[in-house]
């Protein structure tokens, strides 16, 4: 019984100095990370930048997956949005790691892309990986969350040349 | 056992300003191809339809990966698509909705995104009330998955 309690409070030892901080830093990291991630192109249609992109993607050693209207299958294909894509891709290696540390990568792999075309050119948006890494709270996945951000900025950057 | 109890609620106490809203989860027996029927007709029962099964598992696989047992869902509605684009277009972000499954051995979790970290970003009465209502749709869609005959 006092080797329980000894484990007991050794235990919210380690809760009270390490986790908690952990956990708080975690809480701040988050406020600092936006939700999204933009890039608008001036001057481009859908059709340009969506090409573009899979350019982008290749060269980032990335696999375009498919690209397809918001609302694919819900509506018959002549009256699908045509001013929102969706546009998949993937790295199977970091998929491979991600989920091997988390199942929940699963939540926001593939990658994803969404574009939205207006009259001044095409916004490209993406959920910010970082963000939901730390919402998510597992330390171990949030290197490899930022690296992945790192990755969306490069290619829409490219993409935008 | 005390001690258990103590430190049981003093980690629920120190934790609790921490906790978040968890994703919607469920798990039942069943196979892959029975848990992809049922949660058709399941979405079907409320108005989505199932638009794309991506079969990660198999994926990883063919290219030499370790099997990761997962395969992704996603399910739509033009009613959620057309309210979306009208009232809060950032939240096309997370439409389709995404369903995740887990299969280990012969049990199948689904697993939903968690819309409670969006309900802090999107704060406006539109944007939390299209996500209280998808979350419920697919609180429903899952209750009507977990009660389907095996």
């Amino acid at each position: 019984m006092i080797r329980l309690k000894m484990l007991v409070s050794l235990w919210l030892a380690c809760w009270v100095l390490i986790f908690s901080p952990l956990t708080a830093l975690a809480a701040t990291q988050a406020t600092e990370e936006s939700p999204f991630l933009f890039k608008h192109i001036p001057l481009r249609t859908l059709n340009q930048v969506t090409a573009d992109l899979i350019r982008a993607i290749d060269n980032n050693n990335y696999t375009f997956v498919r690209q397809q209207a918001i609302d694919a299958r819900l509506v018959p294909v002549e009256v699908e949005a045509r001013s929102v894509y969706v546009l998949y891709f993937c790295n199977f290696a970091k998929m491979n790691r991600a989920l091997a540390i988390d199942t929940r990568a699963a939540q926001f792999l593939p990658c994803r892309f969404t574009l939205f075309e207006s009259d001044g050119g095409v916004s490209i948006v993406v959920i910010n990986p970082a963000w939901v890494s730390l919402e998510l709270r597992n330390p171990l996945l949030h290197p490899d969350c930022l690296a992945l951000k790192r990755d969306y900025l490069a290619i829409m950057e490219e993409a935008a040349l | 056992m005390k001690g258990l109890r103590v430190l049981a609620l003093t980690m629920a106490l120190c934790g609790a300003p921490l906790v978040h809203a968890a994703p919607l989860i469920i798990s039942k027996i069943t196979d892959p191809k029975q848990a992809f029927d049922e949660l058709t007709i399941a979405a079907a029962n409320h108005g989505y339809t199932m638009i794309k099964l991506q079969p990660i598992d198999s994926a990883m696989k063919k290219r030499g990966y370790e099997d990761p047992h997962v395969r992704l869902f996603f399910i739509g509605s033009a009613q959620a698509v057309k309210d979306a684009e009208e009232q809060a277009p950032m939240l096309l972000q997370l439409l389709p909705l995404r369903v995740v499954m887990v299969l280990r051995k012969d049990e199948i979790t689904l697993m939903s995104d968690d819309f409670e970290p969006w309900r802090l970003i999107f704060s406006d009465s539109w944007s939390r009330t299209l996500l209280n209502r998808w979350e419920a749709d697919m609180s429903a869609i899952f209750t009507d998955f977990a009660g389907r005959s095996q």
